[in-house]
């Protein structure tokens, strides 16, 4: 019998690792995913999704006020007593870097101000699309 | 936890990028104080022309007789270079953070292509490791701090690569990861990574000391 040669067991250890990889967004798809936030201006996804369970984040974080994230603004003053709810934020934060930024400002601040909630992209960013 | 981040990617890292500008200033200055001091007629036969010359040879691949010797260093030097630059300037998640911090953004790479030249990056560290270990002319001028070195090069690019896959313990391997990068960065300008900014300059010499005094070439 011929020696197994060196490249040989690269070539099915690069298999095996490939299969591994393919599979595991399969795994624990068993319960119903999370909600996330999906705004419909990203057209392409660098990023698992973020979740965020709506009511329960908000009662959780004890906020009260709906325009805290669907506000409204003029000449750079948040309007009191107003708040775009049923808008996204891309309807007014447009696309790609901008709107990106618009989200993290949102989110990720509060999180690092408060110490609570995630603020890296790897704790933020878990659901699989 | 977000306390040590946010004071690591704060604070920490403006003293990092002020200890690197200033290290390579200070630097600089010094080599030109020692030219000075040392080796006077460096001034009066520093050359743009031959200098020029000799930095644009040993910047193509296979340009000098010392790389054509050692096809393989060279490739993977060459590959590794470039992957160690573009990579962390040109990453999004970079470019993003530094854009939601001053509004100011650039061209950034495909995510597989700063996934790839990861990959490059980490396997010439480990083949420049082997090489110090292995060549017996290159292990008698290595000392524990060359390979300290490449060790403190690999740990950021390990650990991104880690965070991008969420492996286990994300968290603490986005603080090493932050932290890395900065005692990185503040080491180039006092360590043999000065190389990064000082080639041009010790390139320029030997090009117009062969030049201009010994007419021939240097490559
Ligand atoms: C922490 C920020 C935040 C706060 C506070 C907040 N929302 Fe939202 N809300 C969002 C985001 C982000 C979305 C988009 C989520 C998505 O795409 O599914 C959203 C979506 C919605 C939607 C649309 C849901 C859908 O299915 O399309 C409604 C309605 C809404 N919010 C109402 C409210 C009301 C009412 C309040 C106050 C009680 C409130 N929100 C407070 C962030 C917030
Ligand atoms: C009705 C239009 C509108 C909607 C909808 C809207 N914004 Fe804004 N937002 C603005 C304007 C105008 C400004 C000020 C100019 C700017 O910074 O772009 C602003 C500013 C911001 C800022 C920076 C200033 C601050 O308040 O910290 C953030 C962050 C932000 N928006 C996040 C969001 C998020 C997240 C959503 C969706 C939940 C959202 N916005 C929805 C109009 C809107
Ligand atoms: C005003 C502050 C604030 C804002 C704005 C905010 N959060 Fe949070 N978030 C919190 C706090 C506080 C917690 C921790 C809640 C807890 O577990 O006690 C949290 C927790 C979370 C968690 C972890 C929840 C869990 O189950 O562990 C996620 C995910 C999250 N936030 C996502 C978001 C997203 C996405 C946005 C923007 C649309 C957002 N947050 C905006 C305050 C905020
Ligand atoms: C606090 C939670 C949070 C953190 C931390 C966070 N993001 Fe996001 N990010 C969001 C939310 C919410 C959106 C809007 C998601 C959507 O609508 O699809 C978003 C959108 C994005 C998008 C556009 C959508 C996509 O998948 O292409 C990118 C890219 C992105 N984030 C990258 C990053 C990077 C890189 C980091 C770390 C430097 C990061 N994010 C940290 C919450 C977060």
């Amino acid at each position: 019998m011929k020696p197994i040669r060196a490249k040989t067991i690269l070539g099915a250890a690069l298999v095996a690792v490939l299969a591994l990889v393919s599979l595991t967004p399969a795994w624990g798809r068993d319960q119903a995913p999370p909600p996330v936030v999906s705004d419909s201006a990203f057209d392409h996804h660098r990023r698992r999704a973020a979740p965020f369970a709506h009511d329960e984040h908000n009662d959780l974080a004890a906020i009260e006020d709906c325009a805290l994230c669907h506000h409204v603004v003029e000449n750079g003053r948040v309007k009191e007593d107003e708040d775009s709810v049923g808008m996204e934020c891309s309807e007014c934060h447009g696309s790609g870097l901008p709107l990106i930024a618009a989200y993290h400002g949102r989110c990720k601040e509060c999180h690092q101000e408060t110490g609570l909630g995630p603020i890296l992209c790897a704790t933020c960013h878990t659901v699989p699309r | 936890m977000t306390k040590a981040y946010v004071f690591a990617a704060g604070p920490l890292l403006w003293v990092s990028v002020i200890v690197f500008a200033a290290g390579c200033l200070l630097r600089l200055g010094r080599l030109a104080w020692l030219a000075r001091k040392k080796d006077r007629p460096v001034y009066a036969y520093m050359s743009a022309h031959y200098a020029l010359r000799s930095i644009g040879r040993w910047l193509v691949p296979m340009g000098t007789e010392s790389m054509r010797k050692h096809p393989v260093t060279t490739v993977v030097s060459f590959a590794f270079h470039a992957a160690v630059v573009l990579v962390p300037l040109f990453l999004f998640a970079h470019v993003l953070l530094f854009y939601e911090a001053f509004g100011i953004s650039w061209w950034t790479l495909p995510e597989e292509a700063a996934y790839a030249g990861t990959l490059v990056v980490l396997a010439g560290l480990v083949y420049f490791f082997a090489r110090r270990l292995i060549r017996p002319e290159v292990r008698y001028l290595s000392g524990p701090a060359d390979f300290a070195l490449l060790v403190l090069v690999a740990l950021p690019f390990a650990t991104g690569l880690w965070a991008f896959h969420h492996g286990p313990g994300v968290r603490v391997v986005m603080l090493l990861h932050v932290l890395s990068g900065e005692a990185l960065l503040a080491a180039i300008p006092f360590t043999k990574l000065s190389h990064m900014f000082l080639f041009p300059f010790l390139r320029g010499y030997m090009g117009s000391e062969f030049g201009s005094v010994r007419h021939a070439r240097d490559w």
